[in-house]
């Protein structure tokens, strides 16, 4: 509240104009006193034409969401910065709800150990490994879309039908889509053991494969569950952009003699190159935060190695999980910045390289 | 030097003979290879082309519907599975002989499951209707209040508006796990915990994508006609109700169901605040369920049909609006 007032006073600079900053942001925010009658504005930059009543508004309808922001996003950010530097071994700031702003006695400051007990955990770098497994299959996934796409630029009858179907996966729930790839790939009954059951691949009980357990066969396993769904919506976007070439430059290529991957190469991924690149930095970003189908694919199963940990699972067992750990939300935080910082890394990373490939010129 | 001459022009002769047939070739070859001829070479080719290339546009056609219904396939195996597995009798779905249509008749007894509670969890069908309850409120009056504030940063002009709206943009750039533990304490501090609240009342407040899509949508809304609007006397509710509002029913509407199938599929949220309790919902109704029946496949797979055809429906009767919402807001 007053971090933005601050800003908008130095925005403005004139004090009559930053009284009136406050009115206004006192009308918006009723929980902050009496609302004061606005003060009617100087006359000072009479071409802007700036009336009250439009100012009165704009702030009461930009600042709904505003209030929404401030409370449930600004000050538990604001939090978060505060709890991971303490050893914070509860799950709630107090027990005492009466008075939430008073912290529970058992903390206590730790600086940076929380931190430095996160990184110097093997686990927590085993679920990085895993998550950047995670990555791998968002990148191959947009490869496999930019294909299919490819395919359905140059269908010429029955597109809307399999763009219709393409893009189903995009609205399925990924507890849903877990459970059917459980049953397809669980030992015993599992679909694809009876399938190999009956083709004759196995011979005897000892054979059959627990596709769940091993690591390599659980992130065979995985690969199938997040290419199967992460292709929808890469699919729905990259046939937009396809559809939105023009047509002249492929007349010209034909003209010049191009073949068929020549124009893919030189016409349409510059092209689409702006979509590739917001997919990839969408998707990568949400691998990193990849959670729920890990979550119920490995449930009830001894996935080996960890193999079944994402950096947000590990997050998760540090919050929640009784038998792995005591709830801490410390190390729980500070799980969240290194992921966060993760995140920023990657992205501004894939920013960085994307001059060299992505093309914005129309 | 004459026989020379000779030979070339009777090989030129040859050529030019034998160009219709060879063109066709060329063009195939063209197309493998990837190599550029000079444009005056190029220019007959492609007149040949055009008249008789059906060998190659055969070749691309099949390659091209190869991929595309082996993909369907792959994108509609799993819902046969779904299907057929949830039809199948108890013994049949535990047996090791997969087969791909029910062999001792159909049975719609795992449907039942969707209807009974399990121990420590709710039935499915609470869970549904839990959702509902639970993911409409906050779709419906988070749209409002986006549509607001999304008036108010294209149309209306009030002080700190750019830096307001960069504030906005700020905290879509922040990752959701970053704050989801303090939020979490935060919630459990003020009672929240174990309540659908943390789940409704934020997004009551708005979503700043959703707020950037509808700014962008009424930018194209002339400002003409609402300052003749004004003019006549209309207020800043009566433009944004009368004018802007109905123009903007498609964005609502495709803002509104991506909302809606977004709440409806999260599974992290509901779980951490709602899980166990009587408002759990679908998502982690099923998750509960889901993983106690082990070799109860014919069950599993009857809920998990339920709780995937909400969406897809919802998808097929709105799909316009979906790929709309998508597309502007990818691409922009």
């Amino acid at each position: 509240m007053n971090d933005f007032n601050e800003k908008s006073e130095s925005a403005v600079g004139l004090e009559a104009e930053a009284v009136q900053q406050d009115t206004f942001a006192g009308s918006e925010l009723p929980a902050e006193g009496p609302s004061l009658p606005a003060v009617p504005a100087p006359a000072k930059k009479p071409k802007k034409k700036w009336t009250n009543k439009e100012e009165v508004m704009g702030w009461t309808f930009v600042g709904i969401p505003l209030l929404g922001f401030l409370i449930f996003g600004m000050i538990p950010l604001c939090m978060s910065i505060y709890i991971s530097l303490y050893h914070f071994p509860s799950l709630s700031l107090t027990s005492d709800y009466s008075n939430p702003w008073v912290a529970p006695k058992i903390v206590e400051f730790v600086g940076f150990d929380n931190f430095k007990e996160v990184l110097t955990d093997p686990q927590f770098w085993t679920s990085v490994l895993n998550t950047l497994f995670v990555v791998f299959t968002t990148i191959v996934s947009l490869a496999l879309s930019i294909f299919i796409s490819m395919m359905l630029y140059h269908c010429k009858r029955g597109k809307k039908l399999f763009q219709t179907v393409f893009f189903i996966p995009y609205v399925c729930s990924m507890v849903a889509i877990a459970f059917v790839f459980r049953v397809v790939f669980n030992k015993d009954p599992g679909i694809l053991n009876s399938i190999l059951w009956n083709v004759g691949y196995y011979h005897s009980q000892e054979e059959v494969i627990n596709w769940l357990v091993r690591p390599d066969r659980w992130r065979f396993v995985m690969f199938v569950v997040m290419v199967w769904s992460g292709t929808g919506f890469n699919i729905i976007l990259l046939s937009a952009a396809m559809t939105n070439i023009n047509k002249n430059i492929y007349e010209a290529a034909d003209i010049d003699g191009a073949g068929m991957f020549t124009k893919f190469f030189k016409v349409t991924l510059p092209a689409i190159s702006p979509t590739v690149f917001y997919l990839l930095v969408t998707g990568i970003i949400g691998s990193l935060q990849e959670f729920a189908r890990y979550q119920i694919m490995a449930k009830g199963v001894d996935v080996q190695s960890d193999a079944e940990l994402t950096i947000v699972y590990y997050l998760y067992n540090k919050l929640f999980d009784p038998e792995t750990t005591m709830p801490n939300l410390g190390v729980a935080t500070a799980v969240g910045w290194i992921l966060a910082l993760l995140i920023g890394l990657v992205t501004f990373g894939n920013f960085k390289i994307s001059k060299k490939w992505v093309s914005y010129d129309e | 030097m004459n026989d020379e001459m000779n030979m070339q022009t009777a090989e030129n002769v040859v050529t030019a003979e034998q160009g219709i047939t060879e063109g066709n070739a060329v063009t195939a070859e063209n197309i493998v290879t990837a190599e550029a001829p000079a444009p005056e070479k190029a220019a007959p080719h492609r007149k040949i082309r055009s008249i008789q290339s059906n060998p190659v546009n055969v070749t691309k056609r099949v390659f091209v519907y190869f991929f595309l219904v082996l993909f369907m396939l792959w994108i509609l195996v799993p819902f046969y599975i779904i299907i057929i597995t949830s039809v199948k009798t108890d013994m049949e779905v535990i047996q090791t002989n997969f087969t791909w249509f029910p062999t001792k008749g159909f049975y719609f007894g795992g449907y039942k499951s969707v209807f009974t509670p399990m121990a420590g969890s709710i039935s499915v069908l609470r869970g549904f209707l839990n959702t509902i309850w639970i993911v409409l409120p906050p779709t419906i009056i988070g749209l409002m209040t986006s549509a607001f504030a999304a008036y108010a940063f294209a149309k209306l002009k009030f002080r700190g508006k750019n830096i307001l709206f960069g504030l906005l943009l700020a905290t879509m750039m922040v990752p959701g796990m970053v704050s989801l533990v303090p939020s979490f304490a935060l919630y459990n501090a003020i009672g929240w915990n174990q309540t659908p609240l943390p789940l409704m009342i934020p997004g009551m407040f708005g979503a700043a994508a959703c707020v950037f899509y509808l700014r962008q949508f009424f930018m194209g809304i002339p400002s003409e006609t609402l300052e003749a609007a004004r003019l006549d006397g209309v207020g800043y509710f009566g433009m944004f109700f009368k004018m802007m509002l109905p123009l903007a029913v498609p964005a609502l509407i495709a803002q509104g169901v991506l909302g809606f199938v977004g709440g409806y599929n999260d599974y992290f949220g509901p779980m951490l605040y709602v899980a166990g309790t009587d408002y759990a919902t679908l998502q982690v109704a099923l998750a509960s369920v889901g993983s106690k029946w082990q070799g109860e496949w014919n069950k599993l797979m009857a809920a998990t049909l339920v709780a995937l055809l909400p969406t897809i429906v919802i998808y097929l009767v709105a799909q316009r609006y979906f790929i709309e919402g998508i597309a502007v807001s990818g691409l922009k």
